[in-house]
């Protein structure tokens, strides 16, 4: 099954099972069925529950902040996740504000999915990961699906979670076959945590201590399997940390298994400076001190535009041969 | 000559079009601008321009849904010629290296280990990767080889009974330590090295300031069995535990341990000092001070007269001491350090830079100075 007919199906088990639910976003009307068609069907059989709206984001959040505050369960689609900037103000002074600022009498239980991500020649302002904009805003959870974990799942645990969630999918990962088994010589193992938003732990090797570690998350996922692979069969044991959760950092889980590896590269899509790498950098700096071998090495996209080329892309957004030449660099 | 035209990207959101007509029937002359089919994407219909004039010949079927660049149609310039429709290019097959893979966790260790990537090629047998195994297995058949192989030393015999003969030294040790040991002996007029061992297989068959590097730790049995030195000395200062361990093997083969005293050195009267100490340049040994075996101090140290030092302790430069201390084994001192008269300072302790003692340090411990300090660029 892929990411995307994942998320479909459960959306529509949502409607089915939870009467709370709301679907709406721009150009979801069926047959055109959403730009990428991640709620396609379901507006044709839940179609007083999935509304197709005018183009304004921020309208739109606002409207999902009173639903949720009325004890609604929205599920709101952002086109691309380019055009949360629009909804940044409902999302930074209201939606994450309102439980504390009425003192735990109100909740709002919102969900925000967007497709955030480069590699389709989409151009400088549809191709990004700007959730970054997002990452300093308290009582803001930030989930972002990888492909070893059911998005699905995740989405079922953003939408019962009480808190608001920004629901972070990659474009590029929509029609990838998931890979919640692992593949050949690759294991993968599933770490709860208390959030509810598990962490997928992928090996290249079956006993020992691992030779470095690679943390990454959402669309950077699909090169994980080629990677470990390569190093493999260079006998370089890799252990691969891939939360789904990415704000809050699940700091704890990742520092025991970055001690034990003593070196890092952390990958993200979005712009490295100020980025999701940085901080997680600082914060197993903070813990480890001691135990790391290597400084933490980052890997990110240049601070630069996205390019609408798609060769021009490539230099510009981390590649599977960037990531895997910087882990190599780091057991040398 | 045929044109060919392919599926357009319409939509950068589709990696498909559907073909739902062909405007012009088969083989009809077709004029450039003409419109030529409907294509059809996700989000509208479009009319696929002719970008050159000539007899149609489709490849597609009506309802057809083909990816973006695939070859829909020919244009050609008679209209009885039949085009070909090019197959899909097949992607070229990479050339095989020709050399054999080492892993790069083999290539590490191969490195590490100081082993030819080429020699490892050819003497590993089968034609598999080569991997991290395969070179451990390679260095334990090496150092087996070498260790069945008789043992061939350069002649460096002494003349038997020399009228100024001095104590020859094997020193343990090659590395920095070494250089500070051997260039006191080279001032000491009754004593000189003959010969180091060291186990990094980089140093074989090198010398140090002209001082041969003859083998690792297990050629000191044979290299002493030749005759080949009186006594040894080791020169390693960081690590307390391979002093220790390598004097204890000494007195296991019962070859004495030199102690190495810097000329500048002062050792004063009545001083009691066991073997297997290095005391380097500037240092001063007061008046009944004992110091025990296999300590290495560096230059400037100061051990006041009575004080009384364990074994195997390790001393940064600058580091005075007064009268009557009492320090115990495998003591560790960073640089520039001060002690009051009469401390004691317990057994494997160390005692971090810029310590100011003025009181007992009991064993196991690590005695820390916090004293902060800024660096500020010049304005």
């Amino acid at each position: 099954m892929t990411y995307l007919e994942n998320l479909n199906k459960a959306l529509r088990e949502l409607l089915e099972t939870t009467s709370d639910v709301v679907i709406f976003g721009e150009d979801i009307m069926d047959p055109y069925g959403g730009a990428f068609k991640v709620t396609r069907g379901l507006q044709r059989d839940f179609p007083h529950r999935v509304l197709t709206t005018p183009i304004s984001e921020a309208a739109l959040t606002g409207l999902a902040n009173g639903m949720a505050l009325r004890g609604l369960r929205p599920i709101l689609e952002i086109m691309f996740g380019d055009f949360t900037a629009l909804c940044a103000d409902q999302i930074l002074n209201h939606t994450s504000k309102f439980r504390i600022m009425y003192n735990d009498q109100v909740k709002v239980p919102m969900t925000i999915r967007t497709p955030m991500g480069g590699g389709r020649g989409y151009g400088p302002t549809h191709s990004q990961c700007i959730e970054k904009l997002f990452f300093g805003i308290p009582d803001l959870r930030i989930v972002a699906p990888s492909i070893f974990y059911e998005p699905g799942k995740l989405l079922k645990q953003a939408v019962s979670d009480d808190m608001p969630v920004l629901f972070v999918e990659h474009k590029l990962l929509y029609p990838v076959e998931l890979m919640t088994a692992g593949g050949s010589g690759t294991k993968v193992e599933h770490v709860p945590h208390i959030l509810g938003y598990p962490i997928s732990l992928l090996r290249n090797y079956a006993s020992g201590k691992p030779d470095v570690c690679l943390i990454t998350y959402g669309g950077v996922s699909r090169f994980v399997p080629s990677i470990l692979g390569h190093l493999a069969d260079e006998e370089i044991k890799v252990v691969a940390c891939v939360p789904s959760l990415i704000k809050p950092l699940p700091t704890k889980l990742m520092c025991e298994i970055v001690a034990e590896a003593s070196r890092v590269v952390i990958a993200e899509e979005g712009t490295g400076q100020w980025g999701w790498g940085a901080e997680l950098a600082a914060r197993l700096h903070e813990s480890l001190f001691h135990k790391l071998c290597k400084p933490v090495r980052r890997i990110a996209a240049l601070q630069t535009i996205i390019p609408a080329s798609k060769t021009l892309e490539l230099t510009v957004l981390p590649t599977a041969e960037n990531i895997e030449h910087a882990l190599l660099e780091m057991v040398e | 000559m045929t044109l060919y035209i392919e599926a357009p990207l319409l939509n950068v959101n589709d990696e498909v079009v559907t073909l739902i007509r062909w405007t012009k029937p088969a083989r009809s002359l077709v004029r450039k601008g003409e419109p030529l089919a409907v294509l059809e994407t996700s989000k509208a219909t479009f009319d696929l321009e002719s970008p050159h004039s000539g007899y149609l010949h489709a490849f597609v079927s009506e309802g057809e849904t083909v990816s973006v660049g695939a070859v829909i149609a020919a244009l050609t310039e008679g209209v009885d010629e039949v085009p070909k429709k090019p197959a899909a290019a097949e992607p070229g097959a990479a050339a095989p290296d020709s050399s054999r893979k080492i892993t790069k966790k083999a290539e590490l260790a191969a490195r590490k280990a100081g082993i030819d990537l080429n020699v490892l090629r050819a003497s590993v047998p089968g034609e598999g990767a080569i991997t991290e195994s395969d070179v451990s297995e390679y260095l334990s058949r090496s150092v087996a080889k070498k260790a069945s192989e008789a043992p061939s030393f350069p002649d460096l015999v002494d003349d038997a009974f020399p009228t100024n003969r001095q104590q020859r030294l094997l020193i343990i040790g090659g590395g920095l330590g070494a250089v500070q040991v051997l260039d006191s002996l080279a001032r000491i007029d009754d004593q000189r090295a003959t010969a180091i061992v060291d186990d990094n297989p980089e140093l074989r068959s090198k010398s140090l300031m002209g001082v041969p590097v003859l083998g690792g730790q297990k050629d000191i049995e044979a290299l002493f069995a030749q005759k080949l030195f009186d006594a040894a000395v080791v020169s390693v200062s960081t690590s307390i535990g391979f002093r220790q361990r390598m004097y204890e093997k000494l007195r296991q083969l019962q070859i004495p341990a030199a102690n190495v005293i810097d000329p500048s050195a002062r050792v004063q009267r009545n001083a009691v000092l066991g073997g297997g100490n290095v005391i380097l340049a500037f240092c001063h040994i007061g008046s009944c001070a004992i110091l025990g075996e296999g300590n290495f101090l560096s230059p400037y140290i100061d051990i006041e007269h009575h004080c009384k030092i364990g074994n195997f302790c390790t001393f940064g430069p600058g580091v005075m001491m007064s009268s009557l201390v009492n320090v115990g084994d495998s003591v560790k001192f960073g640089t520039g350090i001060f002690i009051e008269p009469k401390l004691s300072i317990g057994s494997n302790s160390i005692v971090g830079s810029g310590a100011i003692l003025v009181g007992n340090v009991p064993e196991n411990s690590i005695v820390k100075t916090t004293m902060g300090y800024t660096i500020r660029p010049r304005s």
